[in-house]
């Protein structure tokens, strides 16, 4: 079977500084697979190369077997990413937001309204969905950035440290939702420095 | 529900998922309000009311400012003023183009598997439209306002159809210059100049040169925009999303600071950043250069600014050089002027440079040994000797009629050039907006604060519009140079009032 996910002794160097040392992994279809390492073994870097802002000095990544190319369609339609600040609209309440993303793949479909409703359920945000984004903790923004990143379809989804600034019980809440999503058969990789969440994955990469 | 069914179901919808984004956006909070709409068709009645109604009648009843009715005059001012706007447009896409959409907006779309074409294009096309409807009235209305072509009926529909053809390109050119590489442009700006350069040529062997020419100023325009336009709408499949994002969220930032009465710090997101002469600052034994080599470096670390400063005040210097030769004409002096104060603020950083020092807290010793002569040594002497090379070019081509008086004429560049880097410096000390702009202004037409605001804005430039006027309202050469030294260190006062009101 194809790997969803697959780095080749994937490298990043930078002058004299090592960004990413050599690595090399495969994640399958429904996997939950977590990075971890200190600040600055590469963890984001690794990130960045899949969602293919960042690019190699050694080795390769792939997605479904293909090299990474964010102008191509079928690559945006694979993955769904939170690894650089997602910019909001300081006029749109949560929900609104939520609901323009679920939109921009269902379009008028009752899917997106399900969608919509589902995420915002399941992040517990129901009782935010009418606030604006300024009006709302860092670690509710942090739960609404990841509701815009989960209300898409995607086979692949990068998540760079879910867990900033939330609590445990929002922790539980996020894994929750992962395991969820990847019984549907999506994979996820995960950047993280939380023990609960890395209990949680079926597999580790272990930078530095 | 799988990602991968969802999407594939979805693929088909393209044009339903565009519609459905675009219609939850537009019905978020605070779109205009009935209030707000008001009151902008507020100003606009006011200002044709009071402005644009007077303009037009005096103009109708008046003689034209430029006579066109020389054989061949109207078909090389058109071109001229086609090719220009060809140009002014393709420079205003690299800056802000009309694919910039708000960037929550932008993100969502680009997160999509939709090819670019599906939510570019309509803005595109709805933008476009807009800017050509805009291009030609403003066209026509300066045809009227300026020249003679409306004064015949025979001339009118040419007149009206260059206009559309200049508008129709200006705003095709305008997408251009956004999605279409540097090279590319270059390409398309030689190419427009030398057609441009063809039409009037072969517009003069015209038989009926006035609006034989005319009409194909507009058909060249026309055919030009039609192709331009194919091809720049075909480029929107491959357009670069990542420089699109990042144009789309300055753009987002400096309308923020338009909107909140802070021009000059939307314009400051547009400074392009120093590249280049990394140790070019100290001579070899390590001490520091001079005022005017630091200045000269760090103008160098900007080169595309550096080079349309020498353009501005090359130019400007010319029309200075025209305007106050031979009996002072207010329209090229005034222009030259501005043209000098434009130059002035792109000639280097030490403008900036100039306001942090005077303005932050002083972190190592003394405020005022050498700030000043630091700070104003390389504009004072670029602007000077900027505007002198130009004047003296001009007056070495014998461009401008000379009178006897090269004396007066000197001292009244001179005195020009005190007069604007007295705006410029006002200009740049400028922070943040002052509260006391935005208490009401009540008159009998209404609170008019927004217009002292818009005032504030352009204060640099309004100084040296009204001072030029005084100056050549001037009895005598003397008289405009005392003038000028005058409002020059009342602008150095005020400027220097600023810095203080930050601390």
């Amino acid at each position: 079977m194809v790997p969803v996910l697959a780095a080749d002794g994937a490298a990043v160097e930078l002058a004299d500084t090592t960004l990413l040392a050599p690595t090399t992994f495969e994640v399958g279809p429904g996997e939950r697979w977590c990075v971890t390492g200190g600040n600055g073994t590469g963890k984001t870097t690794l990130l960045r190369a899949f969602a293919g802002t960042r690019s190699l000095t050694a080795g390769s990544v792939s997605v479904r077997g293909e090299p990474v190319a964010m102008t191509d369609p079928r690559h945006r339609r694979l993955m769904a990413s939170l690894v650089e600040p997602v910019p909001v609209a300081r006029d749109m309440t949560l929900r609104e937001q939520v609901a323009l993303v679920a939109a921009s793949w269902y379009g008028n479909s009752t899917a997106a309204a399900e969608g919509t409703g589902r995420v915002v359920e399941r992040l517990g945000l129901s009782a935010l969905g009418e606030r604006f984004p300024h009006q709302v903790s860092s670690g509710q923004s942090q739960l609404f950035s990841l509701a815009l990143t989960l209300v898409r379809p995607a086979d692949v989804v990068l998540l760079d440290e879910p867990e900033r600034h939330l609590d445990r019980h929002r922790v539980d809440l996020v894994a929750g939702l992962l395991a969820e999503r990847a019984e549907a058969g999506t994979a996820f990789l995960v950047a993280t420095h939380d023990p609960a969440l890395v209990a949680a994955c079926d597999g580790r990469v272990e930078l530095g | 529900m799988t990602g991968q069914a969802a999407v594939t179901a979805a693929e088909a919808y393209a044009g339903d998922r565009v519609r459905a984004v675009w219609h939850r956006y537009s019905r978020r909070g605070d779109r205009t309000s009935a209030g707000s709409r008001a009151y902008t068709a507020y100003l606009v009645v006011l200002f044709g009311a009071f402005f644009l109604a007077p303009a037009l009648h005096a103009a109708g009843t008046s003689p034209a400012l430029f006579s066109l009715s020389a054989p061949g005059a109207a078909t090389s001012v058109s071109c001229a003023f086609t090719v220009t706007l060809c140009w002014s447009a393709q420079l205003a896409g690299r800056f802000w183009g009309p694919l910039v959409l708000q960037p929550f907006v932008l993100h969502v779309f680009t997160s999509t598997d939709l090819p670019p074409t599906a939510y570019l294009g309509g803005a595109a096309r709805r933008r476009l439209r807009y800017a050509g409807t805009a291009l030609l009235l403003a066209s026509c209305a300066a045809a009227y306002l300026t020249t003679d072509l409306f004064d015949d009926l025979g001339t009118v529909p040419q007149a009206v159809a260059v206009a559309a053809g200049a508008g129709a390109l200006g705003a095709v050119a305008w997408l251009w210059g956004q999605v279409r590489t540097p090279r590319d442009n270059l390409v398309l700006a030689s190419a427009a100049g030398a057609t441009a350069l063809l039409v009037t040529l072969t517009g003069h062997r015209i038989p009926d040169a006035g609006t034989g020419g005319l009409w194909l100023v507009a058909v060249a325009a026309a055919t030009t925009a039609v192709i331009l336009a194919r091809v720049a709408f075909r480029s929107l499949r491959t357009v670069d999303l990542a420089r699109l994002a990042r144009e789309s969220s300055r753009a987002s930032q400096a309308q923020t600071y338009v909107l909140t009465g802070t021009l000059h710090h939307a314009l400051d997101l547009y400074r392009p950043e120093p590249r280049g002469f990394t140790s070019a600052l100290f001579r070899p034994d390590g001490r520091l250069r001079g005022h005017l080599a630091q200045g000269a470096v760090r103008a160098l670390r900007t080169p595309g600014r550096t080079s349309a400063a020498a353009l501005l005040l090359l130019a400007g210097g010319a029309l200075l050089a025209a305007g106050t030769a031979g009996g002072p004409a207010l329209p090229l002096w005034a222009a030259g002027a501005c043209c000098v104060y434009l130059g002035s603020g792109r000639v280097g950083e030490t403008w900036r440079g100039l306001r942090d020092e005077l303005t932050l807290p002083p972190l190592f010793g003394g405020r005022w040994r050498g700030t000043l002569a630091r700070g104003l040594a390389w504009p004072a002497a670029a602007v000077t000797a900027g505007t002198l090379l130009g004047g003296g070019a001009a007056a070495a081509t014998r461009w401008p009629q000379y009178d006897a008086h090269p004396a007066d004429t000197a001292l009244l560049a001179a005195a020009t050039i005190v007069l604007v880097l007295g705006a410029r410096f006002l200009r740049e000390m400028k922070s943040n907006l002052p509260l006391s702009l935005l208490l009401p202004v009540m008159t009998p037409f209404g609170d008019l604060s927004g217009l002292l605001v818009v005032a504030w804005q352009f204060d640099g430039l309004v100084t040296v519009v009204l001072g030029t006027a005084l100056l050549h309202a001037a009895p005598s050469a003397p008289v405009a140079a005392a003038l000028a030294a005058a409002i020059a260190t009342c602008c150095a006062w005020t400027g220097l009032r600023r810095t203080r009101s930050v601390w």
